[in-house]
């Protein structure tokens, strides 16, 4: 069984940011061991008690970010002078931006 | 398991996959935004930190061929981090940048907030980047550029910290 100082040096990355063998090693010896287990369950409290989502919109940061993207890539393709694809991509934006199915 | 097909994920985004960049998207995007949050206030600069990391991965997509997107995602966010907090403050250096940081934590639960705000910036950002973002040693060692030992020795002084101030008759609130 590893010594308690191995297992201690493992356990914040139990069991997810560890390698199999790591998490395998630190599996075995926790069973066995209370301190090593009290101090698991420990890491979890403080894991849950941090939890909590960021007080932030990830919808609106990625609906933000795919105009970025769009406008980058019709910039992308102006700079290369590949004219076909400029039209090819603001097209297909009017397409998205256009309810009326005026160009089928 | 999750780098193999973070890997893939990438290439295929640098194909052009949009849904392939979606999931990256949705993937890292949310542990990410809580790292953010544990060092700025403001929801609309740390929008702006995770749009700019994602961009920076869409540009870099096709370079990028080995090794954690994930701790590379992590790298990027940390430079822009860092940079949004010296336009914060212009003219503090790097130690009073790191207290800067450190002041600005948000944290829900004043037992944390107090004993880490006395840790050096670069050991509570090991714990941070463990126990918010769920990232591994070895990926902390390489978003942070030190050892692996070094990674393992500034977390465990952290929780002495934490356990000693809870010993002295403080305690974890809701624990």
């Amino acid at each position: 069984m590893p010594a308690c100082e191995t297992v201690q040096e493992l356990l914040p990355w139990y069991p997810h940011g560890l390698a199999a063998d790591e998490a395998k090693l630190v599996k075995a010896h926790i069973v066995h061991c209370g301190v090593c287990s009290e101090d698991l369950c420990e890491i979890r409290a403080l894991r849950r008690e941090l939890s909590r989502e960021a007080p932030v919109s990830l919808q609106r940061t990625y609906q933000s970010l795919e105009r970025q993207i769009r406008r980058e890539t019709i910039l992308d393709a102006v700079k290369a002078g590949v004219r076909d694809q400029v039209y090819s991509l603001i097209y297909s934006q009017l397409r998205q931006w256009l309810p009326v199915k005026i160009f089928d | 398991m999750e780098t193999s097909d973070d890997l893939y994920l990438t290439a295929q985004a640098a194909a052009g996959d949009d849904a392939a960049f979606n999931v990256l998207f949705h993937r890292h995007a949310p542990s990410l935004a809580k790292w953010c949050a544990a060092k700025l206030k403001d929801p609309a600069l740390i929008e702006d930190i995770i749009q700019e990391t994602f961009f920076a991965l869409w540009r870099q997509a096709p370079t990028l061929r080995e090794g954690s997107i994930k701790a590379w995602l992590f790298t990027v966010a940390r430079n822009k981090l860092i940079d949004a907090l010296r336009k914060q403050q212009p003219l503090v250096t790097d130690d009073q940048l790191q207290q800067v940081g450190c002041s600005e934590e948000p944290w829900q639960h004043p037992f944390l907030e107090q004993e880490l705000a006395k840790l050096p910036s670069s050991q509570r950002d090991v714990f941070l980047l463990t126990f918010i973002c769920g990232l591994s040693y070895r990926e902390i060692s390489q978003i942070m550029d030190i050892p692996v030992g070094t990674v393992k020795s500034r977390m465990y002084h952290c929780r002495r910290v934490l356990q000693q101030a809870w010993k002295r008759g403080d305690h974890y609130a809701g624990l």
